[in-house]
């Protein structure tokens, strides 16, 4: 990785070097914070010595001790040394270090050599020196580009961000040794500059020539070499201000630090801040550079972690107690609240960003943890806001759409360099969101070649590539959310929710959720949708200026303060509602409050750290529910599935959806509750009502073969699979009602109202049981047997129903009956003449 | 000339040499030039926008006008520092402030590790100007505005950029040659530039000095402006005005250029900066001048006609309030206007007109407000009508920027310069993959520079965008090609820029009206789509156009301008009851007819309203207002079935 360079190079290199570190270390002088002139050597023995104190504690607890001997072990020269354990020993120290940090670490180095020779003598002179990394809370001096200010010079200071260029590597001169010919003596030097610590950094020009003029010969053998790198790191997005560009800072990185990081890492960087002046040709421009020495180097993890007080812990904590009754509506309300309605989208987002529990098998199958959601719907229902919103939300989602997609594609793809033939593999929109949420506009529009690599990604999570000699295996572990359009471009209610979508049974199945989105017509609904248009119209932020407007998301987030004096982290108060503004939130009904994203955010962080096991109650609900889908399976009635059969996917669904929503609860168990509720999306998700179409009743009969004891089973399943159609009906149990209003609505006057009510009210009714019903309809078949046609007057019928029948029907009874099945669409009754269909 | 402006450097040193014990003389310095500036003083300060550099003198005062394309990491220097005489010893104290390079003769010696120095910190804004600001606007700007180089009219910004652009190629003191020839010769050499610049392999014009321009084709001055205080409240697209003194340094464009490539490994500090990054940070001044704001503002507008604020002073209140009481008449004349360059269509004009008052006023979630995005289609096609269109309401906004989609932008370059007459056809580039290619619309981040590499998007607040759909062919759009579309596509429905920072990518908010004309239904999204149904049809559009303009007295024109740049500033609001109005009468229309009104028809509906009511001055929804918005909606949908009937196959 070093490059060595030719002699010549090395050797101009410093001679300029030290001419220039010269007058840097004076200027430095300039700076309050930084080293005053020539501290006293005894102070800095002093230091020194409560260095080694700290180091040698073999008679405590030996930790450091044990870190020095691993150190040998692993034949490295960098001690990570963490403050907190200093600053539990030696307060006063640890704030000494942090400010003055140049001499404090050339103190705390030597006392390290010290006690590194105490311990292994023949280790310790291999090396030249020793140095010190640092982890731990750095309090105010942990910073980003942004907030590294000039009051953090000299300190030792902690930077976080994203990399994005790293130099080569190259060697740096520490001692050099010459030969003279001439006299035969040898000359060694030993060389700083302003990027090592040591306070004076020397002062000589590379030798060329000794006192006399006589030439020397650079020995390379014997001088020694060190690796030296820079690495810019701007501002994480995150934490950059709205409309503000993103910062960057430079680091040096030498020795044993280089090819730590590389570009596009998130890194959290220790080290001091140090300016240098920047002299140019032969003016003085006045200006200075900073640099960042680095000290340590931290590999961050691609989870993006807000940043928590502890106060926020508390908040989210005490929020989930108070509202342990609620807690899942009111997050998913407050999910997208510039979306009015689609409640149960709401309660899938808010699931799927949570996510289920991944668990991987020993023998390397894995089981997702991730929930997938499919929205289909007519144009102009907000599904894209939704998607737009998840992006928002979510610490880490990639949006694509199935169209713009190209090149790339969504999972990954072996480009080919224009310039050099060199191949690369250029990771697709699923491997970037690995963790993460992918958000697929369009997904209908998807070219069929990302279609079938999609299959792969949805439930292995990973994404392999042999192509063009590369084979790669990428994880993409992602979920996703898509949004499509129906195959006629609006949904249409005729046909079955199958061939509105238009997708492989293969993919559709692995979706978790699937909804239907449509434009439902429904005064009240329209009125609430209204109020909320409107609103939103009314709504102007306060304060602000005409066409200046504060995107959402980017809020600032310092988590230290500009005054490096004040200690306290001043992380915004967390709020946790939205301000109310009657203007914007209409008037405060049913005291339900907006909660702030700002706060979801960081519930869901903390949520999601919860891994919930599943309770015996909940686990044989789930199965109980399961085998229900399974034999509704086998029926066929109005409501359509959306999805093709129920496999044991959907099984695995129910499970995730319920974890989600015990990780919404906070709870470390998965109970009933939680059950029912993933129960309660299944079924809302996967049924959709078809509308029959209008001459349904005039098919011919022979489509409709039914024996009457299927006729029983496929009503007490429809019972139980029935779910409103409204998505604003909080209840879900209160179906009869609102399905009655919904027909009354979108059916055509076909069946006139009073018929379907009457009918609730037979159901309500314990007289005209399931049971009788059954019975009911053996006998009618029989009596059609008997007759051999296909139409039985009511009289006759009633006559050949309770013949040999000990329990005979009422004519009410049978009216009733015919009315409910010709409902069912299984007899038509017309001049009370009885047709079989 | 007066000392202030002239010498503000020598004034400010006295400022700080009489009361530097005191804390707050650095606002002393500021109330003094804000004041010196106030009424008539700004307009002795020579313009960067209008004069040409060398026309100006180091230190002194200048005035630009312009947009924030790029912020740079904030700078530490020497807010005082001491000298020495090499000689006789003696010290002397100065101020490091608004100046780049310190002061000091060859005599003198900057003694930098004197105790009395102090460091200060100050950001870098690399500053263009406006782009796509209407020539208009310009000459109004630089007409108020009494320069000493107002006499030599040949001097326009655009030959100033000529003479930049080739100073590479040995011919930078053809300026002065040339001074007195007419403007024959300057049309020549315009062409050839342009061919020239055709005809380059890499149309960016990257074989020079990358200017940052967001447009292809911009003129004037980029420059590095360098702000002392409130830097945090600036943001990039920011529109600026900035008085500050000018600093033409040679000695800062010498850099590291002759020093050896060598050399500059050993420097701690050049390791960290590559070549291409000091290139691109500090460019030589005779390109890129630097200006150290002492007087910095944002512009809300730029329109020259009304006030910068526009409750500034007293005069200019009243001004605008009595053009609020004939702003009736304007309207219909406006009207009239447009509904003429639209060939007669009266409502496509009155959509026009609601497009071009519209802004984003707030943001609720991620859901701009107030845009209104139009869609003209059925735009004839033969003639090249969006051209005409273009040069029509340049005359009336302040800065608009067109767009032929999959053609190459660079001949944009000549329809700026000219003032109505464009180019003949044969300028167009026939569409290859290479021009769509060649064009970057988003703004990228290049860490080897570190810099922002600018894209046609990224346009400052109340740009209009004219994208013409019309000349679009058939083709293959590859992966450059589609990202450009989607980023078009995301501009107009959130009003949202993603910037390229190659690890990730970040929003920026814009405001941008989007007008796109085509033949058929845009493939791009739109608010609002308005089928042009032509009344009559001129035989050749060129003098029909021009017609129109020299028949509109410039009066009449500067009223049309005061008249949109007003509009989009005024405040609007729905009051309690046109709220239950508006509630009830929607139930009421989705019973009737479900299909044709959704909750996304009465979005486009209340912002019609809105726009509607703040065209004739109304500042808040009156029942009226709801009702014509509803008629002026239906009439138009009633127009597009028609079409979709005609056409059939449109669905």
């Amino acid at each position: 990785m070093a490059q060595v360079h030719p002699p010549a190079l090395v050797g101009s290199r410093e001679g300029g070097a030290g001419s220039y570190a010269g007058g840097g270390a004076r200027a430095r002088r300039a700076w309050r914070m930084d080293y005053q002139g020539g501290l006293e050597d005894q102070e800095l023995r002093e230091a020194q010595r409560e260095y080694l104190d700290f180091l040698d504690d073999d008679q405590d607890q030996g930790v450091y001790h044990g870190k020095v001997r691993d150190m040998i072990g692993a034949n490295e020269h960098r001690l990570i040394v963490n403050l907190n354990d200093l600053r539990r020993k030696n307060e006063r120290r640890a704030n000494i270090l942090l400010s003055n940090a140049f001499l404090e670490v050339v103190a705390f180095q030597r006392a390290l050599k010290d006690l590194v020779a105490s311990i292994d003598a023949t280790y310790a002179k291999q090396f030249e020196e020793f140095s010190i990394g640092f982890e731990g809370s750095f309090g105010a001096k942990h910073v980003s580009p942004r907030t590294l200010t000039a009051g953090f010079l000299g300190n030792l200071v902690c930077v976080e961000g994203i990399v994005t260029k790293c130099s080569l590597v190259r060697p740096k001169v520490m001692r050099s040794v010459h030969y003279c010919p001439a006299t035969k003596k040898t000359l060694e030097r030993k060389y700083t500059d302003l990027t090592t610590l040591e306070a004076f950094p020397s002062s000589a020009i590379y030798p060329t020539k000794d006192e006399e003029n006589n030439p020397l010969e650079t020995e390379y053998g014997l001088s020694t070499y060190k690796d030296h790198q820079t690495v810019s790191i701007q501002e994480m997005p995150e934490r950059a201000p709205a409309g503000q560009l993103p910062r960057s800072v430079d680091i040096i990185a030498d020795d044993d630090l280089v090819d730590k990081c590389k570009p596009g890492d998130r890194v959290q960087i220790v080290g001091i801040y140090r300016c240098l002046p920047s002299k140019q040709g032969g003016f003085t421009s006045g200006t200075f550079r900073t640099i960042m020495l680095a000290s340590n180097i931290k590999l961050m993890s691609k989870e993006i972690a807000p940043t928590f007080s502890a106060d926020d812990v508390a908040k989210i904590k005490k929020f989930c107690k108070i509202h342990s009754k609620d807690i899942f509506d009111q997050l998913s309300k407050s999910l997208a609240p510039s979306i009015h309605g689609h409640d149960y989208i709401k309660k899938a987002i808010l699931c799927m960003l949570l996510g289920g529990n991944e668990k991987v098998l020993e023998n390397g199958t894995r089981i997702r943890g991730d929930i997938n959601v499919l929205l289909i719907g007519d144009p102009s229902v907000a599904k894209s806001q939704l998607l737009r919103y998840v992006l928002h939300t979510a610490p880490r989602a990639i949006p694509t759409t199935g169209r713009g997609s190209s090149g790339v594609g969504l999972t990954a793809a072996v480009t080919t360099d224009q310039e050099t033939g060199e191949r690369r593999l250029e990771a697709g929109a699923m491997v970037l969101a690995d963790r993460g949420v992918v958000c697929i506009d369009e997904f209908d529009k998807m070219s069929d070649m990302d279609r079938t690599a999609i299959h792969e990604v949805m439930e292995q999570g990973r994404v392999t590539i042999a192509k063009a000699g590369i084979q790669a295996r990428l994880n993409a572990r992602c979920s996703v959310l898509a949004a499509a359009n129906p195959v006629y471009g609006r949904y249409d209610q005729y046909r079955t929710p199958m061939e509105n979508i238009g997708l492989q049974d293969s993919l559709l199945s692995r979706f978790d959720l699937l909804f239907i989105v449509l434009d439902q017509m429904d005064a009240d609904n329209d009125r609430e949708i209204a109020d909320h248009v409107l609103r939103i119209h009314r709504y102007r932020t306060p304060g602000e200026q005409d066409g200046y407007a504060m995107p959402l998301g980017c809020s600032v987030e310092i988590f230290a303060t500009d005054d490096p004096n004040s200690t306290d982290v001043t992380d915004q108060e967390l709020q946790i509602y939205e301000k109310h503004d009657n203007l914007l939130h209409g008037p405060r009904k049913n005291k339900s409050k907006i909660v702030s994203m700002q706060f979801i955010r960081k519930y869901i962080h903390v949520a999601k750290l919860i891994k919930p096991v599943l309770t015996y109650e909940a686990a044989d609900h789930i199965s109980q529910e399961y085998a229900k889908l399974r034999s509704h399976d086998e029926m066929n009635n109005d409501r359509a599935r959306t999805m093709p059969v129920t496999t044991a996917r959907a099984l695995e669904t129910m499970i995730r959806l319920a974890t989600a929503h015990a990780k919404v609860r906070m709870s470390k168990t998965i109970e009933r509750q939680d059950a029912e509720m993933a129960l309660e999306l299944v079924q809302f998700a996967y049924f959709k009502k078809i509308l029959p179409k209008e001459k349904k009743v005039e098919k011919d009969p022979d489509l409709t073969q039914e024996t009457p004891s299927q006729e029983g089973i496929r009503k007490s399943s429809r019972r139980a699979g029935r779910m409103p159609d409204s998505q604003d009906s909080m209840d879900p149990y209160t179906f009869s009602q609102d399905d009655s209003q919904n027909e009354s609505f979108t059916q055509s006057a076909r069946t006139p109202r009073k018929i379907t009510q009457s009918q609730d009210d037979l159901k309500s009714k314990s007289s005209l049981s399931q049971k009788r019903i059954k019975e009911f309809k053996a006998a009618l078949l029989k009596a059609f047997k008997t007759t051999r046609s296909q139409s039985v007057s009511v009289n006759q019928l009633l006559e050949l129903i309770n013949k040999g029948n000990h329990d005979s029907f009422e004519l009410s009874e049978v009216k009733e009956a015919l009315d409910n099945m010709q409902n069912d669409n299984q007899v038509m009754l017309a001049d009370d003449v009885v047709f079989l269909i | 000339m007066s000392d202030w402006s002239s010498a503000p450097l020598s004034l400010v040193q006295a400022v700080y040499a009489q009361c530097r014990t005191l804390p707050d003389w650095e606002k002393k310095v500021t109330d003094y030039f804000k004041e010196k500036l106030q009424d008539d003083g700004s307009r002795e300060v020579p313009s960067l926008n209008d004069a040409p550099l060398h026309y100006l003198r180091h230190g002194e005062l200048v005035h630009f006008r312009c947009m924030i394309q790029d912020m740079f990491d904030p700078e530490y220097y020497m807010g005082v520092y001491e000298t020495v005489e090499l000689s006789t010893g003696t010290r002397a104290l100065h101020l490091g402030k608004y100046r780049d390079v310190a002061d000091c003769t060859p005599q003198q010696e900057v003694d930098l590790h004197s105790s009395q120095t102090v460091t200060l910190e100050r950001q870098t804004f690399y500053c263009v100007p406006v782009p796509g600001e209407s020539l208009w606007v310009k000459e109004m700007y630089s007409n108020s505005r009494h320069t000493r180089t107002s006499p030599s009219t040949s001097y326009t910004p655009n030959r100033q950029k000529r003479s930049l652009e080739e100073e590479d190629d040995d011919v930078t003191h053809q300026d002065t040659q040339q001074a007195g020839d007419g403007r024959e010769k300057c049309k020549r050499l315009e062409t050839e530039q342009q061919w020239r610049c055709q005809t380059a392999e890499t149309p960016s014009g990257s074989q020079s000095l990358d200017r940052y321009f967001p447009l292809p084709g911009e003129k004037g001055p980029a420059c590095l402006v360098k702000v002392y205080e409130n830097w945090d409240g600036f943001k990039v697209n920011d529109v600026l005005e900035v008085y500050g003194v000018l600093c033409v340094e040679p000695a800062l464009s010498t850099l590291n250029e002759d020093r050896d490539p060598m050399s500059s490994l050993l420097d701690p500090a050049d390791m960290a900066e590559t070549l291409e990054e000091q290139r691109a940070h500090s460019p030589p001044t005779s390109l890129v001048p630097r200006i150290h704001a002492i007087v910095i503002q944002k512009l809300p507008h730029t329109n020259p006609l009304i006030p910068s604020s526009v409750s500034e002073s007293e005069a200019s209140k009243q001004s605008v309030s009595s053009f609020m009481s004939e702003l009736s008449s304007v309207r219909s004349d406006l009207l009239g206007f447009l509904t003429h360059a639209l060939l007669g269509d009266g409502l496509a004009a009155e959509y026009l007109i609601l497009h071009l008052i519209s802004t984003v006023y707030a943001r609720r979630d991620v859901l701009p407000l107030g845009k209104f995005s139009l869609n003209l289609s059925g735009c004839p096609r033969s003639c090249d009508f969006t051209q005409r269109l273009y040069s029509i309401l340049q005359q009336i906004v302040t800065a608009v920027s067109i767009q032929v989609l999959p053609v190459e932008s660079i001949r944009h370059k000549s329809i700026v310069l000219t003032r109505f007459f464009l180019p003949p056809q044969s300028h167009y580039l026939p569409m290859t993959i290479d021009t769509m290619n060649g064009l970057r619309f988003v703004p990228c981040k290049d860490y080897s520079t570190n810099r922002l590499v600018s894209g046609l998007l990224q346009l400052p607040a109340h740009t209009l965008l004219l994208v013409d759909e019309t000349v679009l062919e058939q083709g293959q759009l590859d992966t450059a090609g589609v990202r450009n579309l989607t980023a078009l596509g995301n501009v107009i429905t959130w009003q949202k820029v993603d910037y390229d920072f190659s690890y990730h990518q970040m929003e920026f908010p814009c405001n941008v009206n989007v007008l796109v004309t085509s033949e058929g239904r845009s493939l791009l999204p739109s608010d609002c789509q308005v089928h042009l149904k032509p009344q009559t049809c001129p035989p050749s559009l060129e003098p029909y156009m021009e017609a129109l303009l020299s028949a509109t007295l410039p009066a009449m024109l500067n009223k049309f301008r005061m008249y949109l740049s007003l509009l989009q500033l005024m405040d609007y609001t729905i009051t309690e009851e046109i709220t239950k109005a508006v509630e009830d009468d929607f139930v009421d229309m989705r019973k009737d007819d479900p299909q044709s009104m959704s909750a996304d028809d009465l979005h486009r509906l209340l912002v019609v309203a809105r726009l509607l009511s703040l065209s004739v001055g109304q500042t808040s929804l009156s029942r009226d207002g709801w009702l014509r918005a509803k008629e002026l909606e239906t009439q138009r949908k009633s127009r597009l079935q028609e079409q979709k009937f005609l056409n059939g196959n449109e669905l």
